[in-house]
């Protein structure tokens, strides 16, 4: 990897790449897209990723990457 | 497709799309996760891209970074290409940096796109940031915004060899080369900023300050918000024109 920034690498990765934290994502469908989200508690999720392949998805505003979704399990599907 | 997807439900609440709630939500995504839910303007034909922080390649960033990640940008960059509504795209930015393989993705997908773009650096424009700014049709700096002109760096792993030299070089030819194929400063004059010392204080390069990157020919014109806007929307015109 190849940094160009003005920011020390000592302030971006304190830990090296060695122990970068890994964040817990898991992937759902919520409105027909794949998302890759953060569990946040039980009901609510932050998108992490969008996992889709119609660029138009991405230009969605509800579906940005922060965006908070509440989701209720739905044991029909 | 993935065997251990789960289906959800959205939930459904009558009175979710009232002011209030999206308030809320909004006030929510501010807290938590530091992304403000952009005002949707209706009729709007521009589309309006900002690039924030440390701009994020193959790897994920800790969480003290603010990140722009690289995946997300590049297929919104196509669904604007693509988009019947969105006529023009303004790039604001305001980042310090990043990974160079992603800084140079994002940039040639915008220097490739059809539809008109204009730039607009605030704060600061450093390193990657370069070639992102030049990317655009026309670019803007604003009279404070500061652009960092310096050599690219490596993390990990370097063995002490004429090879690791000239690896490096190359790296900067890539970045060198797209910043002078787009924008009007001569290769000469970029290498003399990179490697200019005695003015940052743990590095070479230059500081160049709103007018400054205009002088020297890497930015078009010092304005704000109302001259990109106004340039964007002459562009978009110029092209229905034709």
């Amino acid at each position: 990897m190849i940094l160009h920034t003005i920011i020390s690498p000592d302030y971006i990765l304190p830990n090296g790449l060695n122990n970068t934290e890994i964040v817990k994502t898991q992937e759902i469908e919520y409105k027909g897209i794949m998302l890759e989200v953060i569990e946040l508690d039980k009901k609510t999720y932050a998108i992490n990723r969008i996992l889709s392949t119609n660029p138009k998805d991405f230009l969605k505003l509800e579906l940005q990457p922060g965006a908070i979704i509440e989701l209720t399990f739905n044991s029909q599907d | 497709m993935i065997s251990d997807t789960q289906k959800f439900k959205s939930e459904e609440e009558p009175n979710k799309n009232s002011p209030e709630v999206s308030q809320n939500a909004a006030a929510n995504n501010i807290k938590e996760l530091g992304t403000p839910n952009i005002p949707l303007v209706k009729n709007n034909n521009i589309h309006c891209l900002t690039i924030i922080g440390q701009i994020e390649g193959h790897i994920v960033l800790p969480p003290q970074n603010k990140t722009t990640k690289y995946e997300h940008i590049i297929p919104q960059l196509v669904a604007i290409e693509e988009s019947s509504e969105i006529d023009g795209l303004l790039l604001v930015l305001n980042t310090v940096g990043g990974d160079v393989e992603a800084g140079l993705a994002i940039s040639e997908m915008i220097s490739t796109m059809s539809k008109p773009s204009v730039s607009l650096v605030l704060g600061g424009g450093h390193s990657i940031g370069v070639p992102l700014s030049v990317s655009t049709n026309f670019s803007f700096i604003a009279p404070t915004a500061t652009m960092t002109i310096h050599p690219i760096r490596m993390t990990g792993l370097v063995i002490g060899v004429p090879q690791t030299y000239e690896y490096f070089n190359k790296m900067q030819e890539r970045v060198v080369n797209f910043i002078t194929d787009h924008s009007s400063i001569t290769r000469d004059q970029l290498n003399e900023l990179l490697f200019r010392t005695g003015e940052l204080a743990n590095d070479i390069g230059t500081v160049l300050i709103g007018e400054d990157a205009v002088s020297y020919g890497l930015i078009k014109e010092v304005g704000g918000l109302k001259n990109a806007l106004t340039k964007l929307k002459e562009l978009i015109g110029e092209k229905k024109g034709v």
